[in-house]
């Protein structure tokens, strides 16, 4: 994200805050992307997934007055709005979320395919880092995460006991924590 | 509590993925503000789970910004409308509906927050100007004070001129002798009001434990005219009637009755 940002994180909330459209252009480019590859690993279709989008800049700048910046990080708060209205779309669209089994990899094969990656250079070393991190960890984060499953969900899903979910995210966390802090060693 | 069993138990993870529920929020955040280390703990996961989003960025087709920046700026221009569709829409007879009543909360959330806002920017004004204030009260003071100052010198300076300018005084110079050849001082003396005033130009500083004191010589004997005090100008004297000479001696505080001859600084005759 780094490369794009312009002004600070903390000037745009408050002209977000203060209705400054201009400042919504900036967060546009500082973080459609994200927010578009979270939307699309869960709707799966390209036209859903733009309709999404426009939903969620539709919602963050209905509620950014109810943003607090000492609850969590404004990506967080986007990445989450996101997330719950990709899901949301999922459940109007009356879908089987349980049903859905979704291999991941295919998917970014998809994705691949339909859009263009927005070519960060931080991201293309990062990505290969990432690969290094277990697959089950991997797949659980990306089930939690990106396809909105419940952790008793989830649980089911893999075929594991609760119990390990809960040790297995803490885990993964960590190696995340640790190739990103390799990452940043190597600079 | 315990912080450390607390991080280990995993639920920061699960906050961050957004998988607690709404009370357990309510915990996290509540923890995270009270204990720094969890706040630590909580910003660096939140840090490698946004970079693990960042990662699977997908760059959304370029015609979606105009349309959707579009969409957001009709919205707000409807806005109003919507208002009065709304209001024109509830039927006396009918429960208030959902979306007004969420409609107004969000107004009146917005009012709060803008009003909240202005009081917020109106007391750290005020603030400001209190301290801006308090200087310039200062100031006025210290102001005022030089203002005093320089009247009473101007007052005096007045007074001065008056004597020098009037032609019933006369204006005694008294020279300097040998003790200090280049002392110099005036006397201004009306023979008909009996006023005298001194004023010095050059005498030698005062040793400490004595004082100068002005002599006048009538019919050849001193005469006491008091003791000089500090300050430059004109210092009225003791009044006298007639008198041929005016004479300053050095002698120990507070005077002598008759003046010590060997020390006489400067003398002038009428």
């Amino acid at each position: 994200m780094s490369d794009k940002i312009k002004i600070s994180e903390e000037e745009l909330i408050v002209s977000l805050k203060s209705g400054d459209q201009a400042s919504l252009g900036i967060l546009y480019d500082n973080y459609s992307a994200a927010l578009f590859g979270v939307i699309i690993r869960i709707v799966e279709s390209q036209e859903n997934a733009e309709d999404v989008l426009q939903e969620v800049f539709v919602k963050i700048w209905r509620n950014i007055s109810s943003y607090d910046r000492s609850k969590g990080k404004l990506y967080t708060w986007l990445i989450n709005i996101a997330r719950n209205s990709a899901i949301d779309s999922l459940r109007v669209k009356d879908y089987k979320l349980k049903s859905q089994i979704r291999n991941i990899d295919d998917s970014v094969n998809r994705i691949n395919k339909q859009y263009s990656f927005s070519i960060h250079p931080d991201h293309i070393g990062l990505k290969a880092l990432v690969d290094k991190m277990k697959p089950e960890y991997k797949l659980l984060i990306d089930k939690l995460y990106f396809e909105g499953y419940t952790q008793e969900e989830a649980a089911e899903e893999l075929n594991i006991p609760l119990g390990t979910v809960k040790t297995r995210i803490r885990s993964a966390i960590s190696q995340l924590r640790e190739i990103f802090m390799g990452e940043q060693a190597l600079k | 509590m315990n912080t450390e069993e607390y991080i280990a138990s995993g639920i920061l993870e699960s906050y961050v993925l957004g998988n607690t529920t709404p009370e357990e929020n309510a915990e996290v955040e509540k923890y995270a503000t009270t204990y720094p280390e969890i706040k630590r703990e909580l910003e660096a996961i939140e840090i490698a789970i946004n970079k693990y989003a960042t990662q699977h960025s997908v760059t959304p087709p370029s015609h979606l910004k105009e349309k959707i920046l579009g969409s957001i700026s009709v919205e707000n221009k409807t806005i109003q409308t919507n208002r009065e569709s709304i209001v024109r829409n509830i039927q006396p007879t009918q429960p208030r509906d959902d979306s007004s009543f969420s409609y107004w909360s969000v107004a009146a959330t917005i009012l709060f927050l803008v009003s909240a806002g202005f009081a917020i920017y109106f007391y750290t004004r005020v603030n400001k100007l209190d301290g801006y204030l308090d200087n310039l009260t200062k100031i006025n003071t210290s102001l005022g004070d030089s203002i005093k100052s320089i009247s009473s010198n101007y007052h005096q300076m007045e007074n001065d001129l008056a004597i020098l300018k009037d032609p019933t005084y006369k204006i005694v110079e008294l020279k300097g002798l040998k003790p200090a050849p280049d002392a110099k001082a005036m006397v201004c003396w009306s023979p008909g009001e009996k006023k005298v005033y001194i004023e010095v130009d050059k005498l030698p500083a005062v040793p400490k434990g004595m004082q100068y004191q002005l002599w006048a010589i009538v019919d050849g004997k001193p005469v006491s005219e008091g003791m000089l005090g500090p300050g430059s100008g004109l210092h009225r004297m003791i009044d006298v009637e007639n008198a041929q000479a005016f004479a300053i001696t050095l002698e120990k505080e507070g005077g002598s009755p008759t003046p010590t001859m060997d020390a006489m600084y400067v003398m002038g005759t009428v």
